[in-house]
């Protein structure tokens, strides 16, 4: 008696094991397929759930497969950013070209008076200044972009390459009877940068407020624990602020104004290259940016 | 398939009133048994001739167990129709899951639950009447669940009906007033047919036999095999009808 | 080229007597935001329904991720969807609606309903019967469930059906999102042109359950912008003409063509300046329109047919 009790005990443990073997089996065959399908057809979809043994291991690959997408979106990202740079590139490139050619041939063609020619001349000119500008601004940015070398790092006092900055656009702010303003608060900001590189960012700053500002520029130095440095200004377009440091993004066409549009991306490479960081707020007519270092405390 | 039971597993759990209600009033039936024991309770239909016999209580109690025809309404009604009635059914049959593979699984749904809660509670009447009740008030396990087990094709098929009715119907409404209507109508059509000379015999022998309260209380009362095997028959040829059909109509059927 | 994430060839559905679509070819390519414009009861419903299995097509044949029918049923995890209007269980608040179908699903990872609440901004009707809650809240609950099993490809309804005008711009954001980012297609379906133009990138024009035209964004616009195209010898030696005469916004686009976006240029003058100048024009041609006259112009043609 007692023997039959035992087999039978027996018989159904190996029955469910099997069972429960066999559950698995069919679970990791479905995963496999899943997997397969997610991998083939580039999905965006995750593995489910197909039994409490595998849930873990789903669970784990799932957190992997969310990984891989997203380092694809991110390359999708960068890719059309790029694409996108292109093509506004050579579209902004062969409006100015041809009419600068076109200004060319009339000057030989015309009989025009010399005064006029020089005045057409200063046109072209200007012209090809602006492409100038665009092909090396585009150049700078890659080459931020690519290389990998630290900018050498000196103890700087924000204060003096500030002022130089302005100084170099005072003359063009007060044709236009506007003026900057430079106001200090806290003690003297002294921070471990590179003055070149420091020196570009403020004049990108200072130079987009120029071109797309109409009215003053008030600068602000904020000394307190972290140095941040604000510019203010109004202005009557309507940036996409989520979009200004896109690569070339503009607020107006570049035909018109002459902008790259890549002197804020390039502030913002340039400003996380020295390990700070950029912001902008917009309201109503007022936009500000807002750069942000951390401080070399004098001593340290 | 396991998904989607294991999602309205989840649903019944959230949408407790209604589940409360069906297991309050399951306990009531129950307790009413347990508590006041050689009392008939509710008795509807036509006892075949006098085979009462020598039962315990709890026979009785299980050959009384019309009331589950109501109370098996209600999981259906959970399951089933508050997916017309919100429309729901949308979001699922246009996602993963096949028409087929939907009515099949709330139907097994329904049955679990249905079936499931019906022998839980018979047997833990079973349990409780032995210990409350004592000697004389209880059959021997096996009678019991034989008796228990006799009205199980018939369950299985009032579920399977059921289901189809709700897949059928659709509106909580109309499926609410064909099945609680119908014992009475088919009561009402019986009576009407025994006032006829030329229906009577027919209406006795064939249709009141096998009317639905009747199998209730016979199967577990009658000693008649003939008569049992036909009741399971029937019951058979229902369940099939109900899944069958169930799921052509369900397939054939738009889904909005 | 993209391959066709859905493709659909004389899909035809006739309820009785009545053709409510009638050979609808159309393909849409993974990355697409595909737009279906047409009038209340063009059929756009229709052709998503009988996509999705809700509505039993009469005849014709519809391919998803290039796999017919019969092998597709096992794909239609990838595609996420908001048909009509919103429904879900009124009893249950939002979370456990989310939760429910994150079951039926087979999503594990819980953590997704939090971030769909999020990313969609119901997060604060987390705990709120479904019932209780406004029309702006239901749809964008719908639109959560249409992605929250990490979709390949999504087909909405109306989406922006309800939904205030921040609303539909938080909408057309998400999109985008999830179209660049994540490369999911959409197909969107609307009577509001507008907002569909500002998303899309081609369009499908139905009306009367016939296919009017498949067209690109590129194609759309160059028909509806508003501008004057000149046909001239030589574009660059017109450009200092253009300039002279002040017009500030125009477009060199090949050798011989160039476009002036001005809302109401000086044609005559630019002509005079452009032939005093020594060009030869060879045409003029007044280019645009708005996308409702687009529309009508052509569901009238097609009718004049």
């Amino acid at each position: 008696m007692i023997e039959y009790i035992i087999i039978s005990v027996l018989t159904l443990i190996s029955i469910v094991v099997l069972i429960l073997y066999l559950f698995q089996r069919y679970e990791i065959r479905k995963l496999k397929r899943e997997l397969s399908e997610i991998r083939g057809e580039a999905s965006n979809s995750l593995l489910h759930f197909q039994g409490k043994s595998t849930e873990q291991l789903v669970n784990e690959i799932n957190l992997m497969l969310s990984e891989l997408h997203e380092i694809r979106a991110a390359y999708r990202k960068r890719d059309r950013s790029f694409k996108r740079m292109l093509t506004n590139f050579s579209h902004d490139l062969r409006t100015p070209l041809t009419s600068s050619l076109g200004y060319i041939q009339l000057l030989q063609k015309s009989n025009m008076p010399e005064d006029e020619k020089e005045r057409e001349l200063e046109i072209v000119e200007k012209r090809l200044c602006r492409l100038e500008e665009l092909i090396n601004s585009c150049f700078e940015l890659s080459k931020i972009v690519s290389s990998d070398k630290m900018p050498e790092l000196n103890d700087l006092s924000l204060a003096s390459v500030l002022e130089e900055s302005v100084a170099h656009y005072y003359d063009d702010f007060s044709d236009k009877s506007r003026k900057i303003s430079l106001a200090f608060e806290g003690s003297k900001a002294v921070l471990l940068s590179n003055r070149d590189i420091l020196m570009r960012i403020f004049d990108n700053l200072i130079g987009n407020a120029y071109k797309h500002g109409n009215s003053d520029l008030n600068i602000t130095v904020k000394n307190n624990g972290g140095i941040s440095v604000i510019l203010e200004n109004e202005t009557d377009e309507k940036p996409d602020v989520q979009h200004l440091f896109d690569e070339f993004y503009t607020a107006d066409s570049s035909r018109s104004k002459g902008n790259s549009g890549l002197g804020l991306v390039i502030a913002k490479e340039f400003t996380e290259l020295l390990g700070g960081n950029i912001s902008v707020q917009y309201e109503g007519r007022k936009i500000a940016f807002i750069l942000s270092f951390e401080s070399k405390l004098p001593g340290c | 398939m396991i998904k989607l039971m294991k999602a309205d597993l989840f649903r019944l759990r959230k949408s407790w009133i209604l589940m409360g209600i069906f297991f309050v009033l399951l306990i009531f039936t129950v307790a009413d048994s347990l508590f006041f024991p050689s009392t008939r309770s509710l008795s509807l239909g036509v006892p075949t001739s006098a085979e009462e016999g020598n039962w315990a209580e709890d026979i009785y109690q299980v050959s009384n167990d019309l009331l589950y025809y109501y109370f098996f309404l209600i999981p259906v009604f959970a399951i089933v129709v508050r997916d017309f009635g919100d429309k729901t059914l949308k979001n699922t049959v246009s996602g993963p899951v096949s028409k087929s593979v939907f009515f099949l699984a709330k139907y097994f749904m329904a049955i679990v639950v249905d079936i499931g809660s019906y022998l839980f509670f018979s047997f833990a009447y079973y349990f409780l009447n032995r210990i409350m009740n004592g000697e004389g008030h209880y059959s021997s396990l096996s009678d019991y669940s034989g008796a228990v087990f006799t009205h199980i094709p018939l369950m299985i098929a009032l579920v399977s009906a059921f289901v189809f009715l709700a897949f059928l119907l659709k509106s909580g409404a109309a499926f609410n007033s064909v099945t609680l209507v119908w014992p009475i109508a088919s009561s009402l059509i019986i009576s009407i047919l025994m006032d006829f000379e030329s229906t009577y015999d027919f209406a006795v022998e064939k249709l009141a036999k096998y009317d639905i309260s009747s199998m209730f209380i016979n199967l577990t009362l009658s000693q008649d095999t003939d008569y049992r095997n036909i009741c399971w028959i029937v019951c058979a040829v229902v369940t099939v009808v109900s899944v069958a059909g169930g799921l052509l109509i369900f397939n054939k059927r738009e889904a909005s | 080229m993209q391959e066709a994430v859905l493709k659909t060839v004389n899909l035809t559905k006739k309820y009785g007597k009545s053709t409510v679509l009638d050979s609808v070819n159309l393909t849409v390519r993974k990355g697409d935001i595909y737009g279906i414009i047409g009038k209340n009861g063009a059929g756009k419903t229709t052709i998503m329904k009988s996509i999705l299995g809700l509505a039993n097509k009469t005849s014709g044949e519809i391919e998803l991720f290039g796999k017919s029918e019969n092998e597709s049923g096992a794909l239609r995890h990838r595609i996420g969807s908001l048909i009509e209007e919103p429904v879900f269980y009124r009893t249950m608040t939002v979370y456990d609606n989310l939760k429910y179908y994150c079951y039926l699903k087979g999503i594990s990872d819980l953590s997704v309903i939090d971030r769909m609440l999020r990313e969609l901004g119901i997060e604060d009707a987390k705990n709120k019967k479904y019932r209780k809650c406004s029309l702006g809240m239901k749809q964008r609950l719908g639109i959560a469930l249409s992605l929250l099993d990490s979709p390949d490809l999504v087909i909405l309804d109306e989406p922006i059906n309800g939904l205030d005008p921040i609303g539909i711009s938080d909408m057309r954001s998400l999109f985008k999102r999830y179209n660049e980012d994540k490369e999911v297609t959409f197909v969107i379906s609307s009577h509001i042109l507008s907002e569909l133009y500002t998303v899309s990138n081609r369009f499908l024009f139905i009306d009367k359950g016939k296919v009017i035209k498949e067209i690109t964004k590129e194609e759309l616009d160059f028909n509806c912008r508003l501008g004057t195209a000149f046909g001239v010898s030589d574009t660059a030696a017109a450009a200092p003409v253009i300039e002279n005469a002040g017009i500030k916004d125009y477009r060199i686009v090949s050798r011989n063509d160039l476009y002036v976006y001005d809302e109401k240029p000086d044609i005559t003058g630019i002509v005079k300046n452009l032939i005093d100048a020594g060009l030869s024009i060879y045409g003029i041609e007044k280019t645009g329109m708005t996308l409702e006259e687009y529309f009508k112009d052509m569901v009238e043609e097609d009718s004049h047919d």
